[in-house]
């Protein structure tokens, strides 16, 4: 990654794109890779352990409940993230994660892309779409660029989410409170991670439209938590 | 007083602000970067929010740690169990 890039936790998982990598993971696995493409990295302090998720929906597709079992471990945490971007509540993102994890279990088997990441975020949004609840609410319209560094603070005293508890509410309602084209890319270049090129196919929109909506997300997503911090204030 | 109408260290806060993207991400060249740090030096308004919109964007970062609450997890253990059976 890039100097000048504000921290992030070392615990989160980071999508990586890699030449071939050979690792041992824990005692039981050794994974042999030609190539580096569908591995999700984890660093921790121990280097970099590669998990081919794409070996996980083999064996789960040959019925490996223990595969099964890991891969609830690795990738409930993204699929939870990507059901409550796309479905907009907890309740209809709970549903959406437990459709999300049949349908893998039911189509493992004819899982055959290069990436198994990309093919169950794309199992999970779907889902996700489809439970999503409609609320009553203004439609989102074009605003000139002026008009939303304004409403994101631009020239305005800066304010502070509040304590712990509250600023974690305040940035999931503001996230909720985006149209589903800012909470997409949000969701997928900023809380997963996924780097830029990857977000942009996975949107099926060229990189640079993708940095241009990616910029306006993110200024909407500050202009939405400062009106909650408003309305929490009273 | 609007973003377009004022100019520091040969930038509008406008031209500034929409690098603060490509900047966040590391991203920008070098030509770029002299010159938002040119301006945000001189430019009070553009520092402050520089440092706003960097908060932000690492607020959101960090919404990748967490995790599915413990109960819709253990449902979700519960109901793939069920389905396996």
């Amino acid at each position: 990654m890039s100097s000048g890039r504000p921290a992030v936790p070392r615990t989160v998982a980071r999508w990586a794109w890699g030449a071939g990598v050979a690792v041992g993971f824990g005692a039981t696995h050794v994974v042999a890779r030609s190539d580096g493409r569908g591995a999700c990295t984890e660093a921790g302090a121990g280097g970099v352990r590669v998990v081919d998720e794409g070996s996980l929906l083999i064996r789960v597709g040959g019925g490996d409940r223990g595969a099964m079992a890991e891969l609830v471990d690795r990738v409930q945490g993204p699929l939870w993230r990507v059901c409550l971007a796309w479905a907009g509540d907890d309740g209809a993102a709970e549903d959406a994660l437990q459709e999300t994890f049949i349908a893998i279990l039911r189509h493992a088997r004819s899982f055959h892309g290069t990436s198994a990441r990309a093919w169950m975020f794309q199992i999970a949004r779907n889902a996700a779409r489809r439970r999503h609840r409609r609320r009553a609410g203004e439609p989102a319209r074009f605003e000139g660029e002026e008009a939303l560094a304004l409403r994101a603070g631009w020239g305005a005293d800066p304010f502070e989410l509040a304590a712990a508890g509250e600023s974690e509410r305040v940035a999931a309602r503001a996230l909720a409170a985006l149209d589903d084209d800012d909470r997409a890319v949000l969701t997928l270049r900023d809380i997963e991670g996924l780097p830029g090129p990857e977000v942009a196919a996975a949107l099926a929109i060229p990189l640079a439209v993708m940095k241009s909506r990616l910029h306006r997300a993110r200024l909407r997503w500050m202009a939405a938590a400062r009106a909650e911090v408003g309305d929490v204030a009273g | 007083m609007l973003p377009g109408e004022r100019e520091v260290g040969g930038l509008r806060c406008a031209d500034a602000l929409a690098l603060l993207s490509e900047w966040v991400d590391g991203e920008l060249g070098e030509g770029q970067l002299a010159l938002l740090r040119a301006h945000v030096g001189g430019c009070e308004v553009c520092a402050s929010f520089g440092a706003q919109f960097s908060a932000a964007v690492t607020s959101l970062r960090a919404r990748g740690a967490t995790g599915p609450p413990a109960d819709v997890s253990d449902r979700l253990r519960a109901r793939l169990a069920a389905e396996s059976g």
